[in-house]
């Protein structure tokens, strides 16, 4: 009987024993973003601009934006060390510019924002270029940076900031027309802790017609720009991580020929399909098309519309987009924005003396009432407000030159842009999701 | 004669690499505290040193292993000591339960390598952890004491309870839910042979030891010891469990006599273990399943020993296929203890390479105030104890710069921990550029990943913590030195007071100094105000100290007297009942 219980019991135990599984992981409580998921396209406690350039024939100025009253400190690395240190402080309603101290040459700067989330735009203007665009918040695994060339006369370079305590090290992945570029120059770049390094990709990959580069972190982090140089104008944009969709509220201007170059890290290609908005808010072609995995696909977006006009570009996979626009005398270049929004913070626009032109995009199918507050270094902010019909674009011209920044609300989701143009020479910007 | 012999010689086999080299620091085999008083201070009712401190109670085995040191003097050796006595306590004990349980020399042997090599505590053993080896040296001793000869008077009860508590306890302090085993045994060899005694007895024993679970018991309560920490999941290889589970059920099947019931007591309890070291999908924490890789550990050596003499149990007048099943169960014992011999030519107890040897970089960089704490984050088999979880799932913990056994258990999260972890939560996301200024606050000058970690991929982007080039504590792993001044302690001027556990010390100065620990009243002396998550006391006296939980010194204090008490007691009748024979 003893026999009998005790098998009993010893086999009943062993076999619910044998039928536990391993306890599984622990539950994440929130769930929580990673670096590699943290979105890169809104406004953050910091911003790293790569470039701008001074010298006795040209300026740069940082536009400094905040979501709410914040100080920020504007560092200017070089050599290593941060050579120069401005420190100021936004409230409500203001947006704080700030001249490029450093006598002369390209420099790399960081800002760091104190209390709140902020963004920074960089213009430069003088004689031969008008460029900017917005500085980067956010750090993706890799770094799309599609639309460069390096025809006959252009020089094109990609700038890679480590303004970090590490020194990083970094592939680039490099599409031309003539397929994926390969090369020991493209491999195991070391960009040292604080430091920039140039690649004049010129030199390395001459007489390309149409040049795309990804940025591969293998140790460390990086913060590239791309600079095309046509010996015109010059056009600066930064890099951006992945995303579905883009839009491009300022793609397009009357005089400006563009392109839309989309790049695809992945080794599935990606269908995308482009649909354009122009003020007149008629129903204007679409094109659809396939990124080859990995690769990278221009598609020109002349004559869609006769005047400014903006651009959606939405895949089935993830990629990185650039609208290049160009006429004789200038060249332009940005990135899109990966998200609508029902706020912006668009830092840059006064600086430009002749006058800049915001542009509001609504993709969507009802209606929006937006709100654009232009905000200067002394609080004096003016509010105007503009209906933008379904399926169109909007632009607002703004001419105050101490406008350091706007601040866009609007009823329903939109995306915001702005150009500007000086003497045939010509610049696209983003804007920063806010709110 | 022979016997002793073999047993001495196969403890020497097995911990020669522990008694010639010393041992790893791994799992939760930390080095000793350098002052084993102070860590007895503290764990009367003082300043849980884990994470970023607690009022908590620290687990038992942390005040066994101090008084314990005290006594012996030294770190390393009282470490070693501890570890080979307490491994050939468990193979004299088991030897000394079998032998009372009427069992062959051959079983005595066999059973007793089986208990301290077998699969469960080598699965201890590989965890790295040690408190798991600890335990063997008290609980067969318990159990023999369970199986003894019933006493004629009251002393001799006296006596018998005595030496079953103090073995409980001498096992429980370092597996605190291996108190519940005695009580289990008494019940199950009550009913195999039918006589009361044993479950009065082993249910005594388990009684008597619980105070020295004081107060982490009462601190932690029942339901949290049952449920917290990660378990265990033990998955033994098909060559430990078939000849096991061929063994026992064969014993059980054709033995006579003793034999089948020691083959049977030992399936109950080794399968009752078994089952409780696998139950984490159910709910049940580290601790639990610990007691039930201890409980398997000795179920297999019973069902071995009870296996090995089932053919002399049989006698003559039995049939052939008895007697080869008798004789199968003999084989696959001397199978399973020829395999707990698996871990014998490294010669230390299945215990993994020394892991965290590296981390001495924090006394050799330490400014003169003391190491700072260092934040190490990776994969969890590779942090030294327990560690935290990010709601990610990232682990992470804290040490106190030199690293010690105090600190292997956490306490509960606190204010502080809650704060750390929404800022490495920040971090992680990409939001913080200077984690150092943020990390700063929490005394923390170093950040260390002992493997892939999402906190180490983020300090690739950030700008106030320097790499330390060539350092590293693991495989893809880094080092990351703080470059603002991150102390423990520091004074409205910005002085850093040293951290001398469990006290902070320091220049007497005016003013207040910020103690970065998790926020209590009982900081002192003087007027004690909450800073955020932490404390600031007057820096008038030169130190800072934790008052101390009164109730909790009492019961630390109302432990160590019974014990006494039960070596005292055990002692005395242990002379007068030399001649105990089995029951």
């Amino acid at each position: 009987m003893t026999r009998i219980l005790g098998l009993a019991v010893a086999a009943v135990a062993v076999l619910f024993a044998t039928m536990q599984p391993a306890p599984g992981p622990p539950v994440p409580a929130v769930e929580a973003i990673s670096r590699a998921e943290a979105p890169t396209v809104g406004a953050s406690h910091f911003a790293h601009c790569p470039w701008s350039r001074s010298d006795s024939l040209r300026n740069s100025s940082y536009s400094v934006m905040g979501e709410g009253p914040t100080g920020f400190d504007l560092s200017f690395l070089e050599g290593g060390e941060v050579e120069d240190r401005v420190s100021g402080r936004i409230d409500t309603d203001t947006a704080a510019r700030v001249e490029n101290p450093r006598p002369v040459g390209a420099s790399s700067a960081m800002v760091e924002f104190s209390t709140s989330v902020g963004s920074v735009g960089v213009v430069t203007v003088g004689e031969g270029l008008l460029a900017g665009d917005l500085c980067s918040g956010g750090i993706p695994d890799s770094w799309h940076l599609p639309g460069g060339s390096t025809l006959e006369g252009e020089s094109l370079v990609l700038r890679l900031f480590n303004p970090f305590t590490a020194d990083a090290r970094v592939d680039l992945w490099a599409f031309s027309e003539l397929g994926i570029e390969a090369g020991e120059t493209l491999e195991g770049l070391t960009v040292p802790a604080r430091r920039t390094r140039v690649v004049a990709l010129e030199e390395i990959l001459p007489r390309r017609e149409s040049l795309s580069i990804i940025v591969r972190p293998v140790a460390g982090s990086v913060i590239p720009v791309m600079l095309l140089d046509t010996g015109a104008d010059v056009a600066v944009w930064p890099g951006t991580g992945a995303g579905d969709g883009w839009e491009f509220p300022a793609a397009g201007a009357v005089g400006l020929r563009s392109d839309l170059v989309l790049t695809n890290e992945a080794s599935i290609p990606v269908n995308f399909l482009i649909e354009a908005f122009d003020e007149s808010g008629a129903q204007l072609p679409t094109q659809v098309g396939r990124i080859e995995g990995p690769g990278q696909v221009r598609v020109s977006l002349e004559g869609l519309s006769s005047s400014g006009f903006g651009v959606r570009v939405t895949g089935d996979g993830p990629f990185g987009a650039a609208v290049v626009a160009r006429s004789e005398t200038g060249i332009a270049a940005t990135v899109g924005a990966q998200t609508t929004a029902t706020g912006w913070l668009v830092p840059g626009p006064g600086v430009v003396p002749s006058g800049s032109r915001l542009r509001l995009l609504n993709a969507g199918v009802t209606e929006l009432t937006a709100t654009y507050r232009t905000l200067t270094p002394e609080g004096r902010t003016r509010a105007n407000v503009i209906e933008i019909p379904p399926n169109s674009v909007r632009t607002v011209h703004i001419a105050a030159s101490e406008v350091a920044g706007l601040r866009v609300t609007a009823r329903g989701p939109l995306t915001v842009g702005w150009l500007a143009t000086v003497s045939g020479r010509a610049m696209f910007s983003g804007a920063i999701p806010s709110g | 004669m022979i016997t002793t012999v073999l047993g001495v010689a196969l403890v020497l086999v097995l911990t020669r690499s522990i008694i010639a080299e010393g041992l790893p620091a791994t799992g939760y085999l930390l080095p000793l505290a350098e002052s084993a008083w102070d860590t007895l201070r503290a764990y009367a009712g003082g300043w849980h040193p884990g994470g970023l401190g607690s009022p908590e109670p620290m687990h038992p085995s942390v005040g066994a292993t101090a008084a314990i040191q005290l006594l012996l003097g030294g770190r390393g050796g009282a470490a070693g000591i501890l570890t080979v006595g307490a491994v050939a306590a468990g193979v004299a004990g088991m030897v000394a339960l079998i032998r009372r349980l009427g069992l062959s020399r051959g079983a005595c042997l066999v059973a007793g390598t089986v208990f301290v090599a077998g699969f469960p505590v080598l699965w201890l053993g590989a965890e790295g952890y040690w408190p798991g080896l600890l335990a063997l040296g008290g609980l067969p001793w318990s159990l023999a004491g369970v199986v003894g000869r019933d006493p004629e008077n009251v002393r001799g009860w006296t006596g018998r309870l005595a030496r079953v508590g103090l073995a409980t306890a001498a096992s429980a302090v370092f597996v605190p839910l291996s108190i519940v085993i005695p009580a289990l045994f008494g019940l199950v060899w009550a009913s195999v042979t039918r006589r009361g005694c044993p479950l009065v007895v082993g249910a005594a024993g388990s009684v008597l030891a619980l105070p020295v679970l004081m107060p982490w018991l009462s601190g932690r309560g029942v339901a949290g010891v049952l449920g917290s920490g990660a378990p265990f999941h033990p998955d033994p290889s098909w060559w430990a469990a078939v000849p096991l589970l061929v063994a026992g059920t064969a014993a059980m099947v054709v033995a006579r006599g003793r034999p089948v019931s020691v083959a049977v007591t030992g399936a109950v309890i080794g399968s009752v273990g078994f089952f409780v070291a696998r139950a984490g999908s159910m709910g049940a924490g580290q601790e639990t399943t610990v007691a039930g890789l201890i409980a398997t550990a000795a179920g297999a050596a019973l069902v071995v020993a009870g296996a090995l003499d089932a053919p002399a149990s049989l006698g003559i007048d039995v049939s052939l296929p008895r007697t080869a099943a008798a004789y199968a169960a003999m084989v696959a014992a001397i199978v399973v203890g020829v395999t707990s011999l698996i871990a014998a030519p490294a010669g230390r107890m299945g215990l993994p390479d020394d892991r965290f040897g590296a981390f001495a970089f924090a006394s050799s960089r330490a400014e003169s105030h003391g190491p700072d704490r260092v934040l190490l984050t990776g994969p969890p088999e590779t942090l030294p104890g327990q560690h935290r979880l990010l709601p990610d799932g990232t682990p992470y913990r804290l040490i106190g710069g030199v690293l010690d056994y105090p600190q292997a258990w956490l306490p509960e999260a606190r204010l502080g921990d809650a704060a750390l972890e929404e800022t490495l939560v920040g971090l992680i996301a990409g939001q913080e550029l200077r984690p150092g200024e943020l990390l700063a606050r929490f005394g923390i000058r170093w950040v260390a990943a002992t493997g892939p970690s999402p906190i180490a991929d983020a300090m690739s982007a950030q700008l106030d913590m320097r790499p330390l080039a060539g350092l590293f504590v693991g495989e893809s792993g880094g080092v990351w030195e703080n470059d603002v001044p991150a102390y423990r302690a520091m004074t409205d001027r910005g002085v850093a007071w040293s951290w001398v556990a469990p006290d902070y010390e320091g220049r007497q100065a005016g003013g207040s100094v910020r103690i970065a620990e998790n926020a209590d009243h009982r900081w002192g002396p003087g007027a004690w105000q909450q800073d955020g998550w932490a404390n600031r006391v007057p820096t008038e006296a030169g130190v800072a100290t934790f008052g101390g939980v009164g109730s909790y010194r009492f019961q630390a204090r109302a432990a160590g007297v019974v014990v006494i008490l039960l070596a005292g007691l055990s002692l005395v009748r242990a002379r007068r009942e030399a001649g105990d024979g089995p029951a």
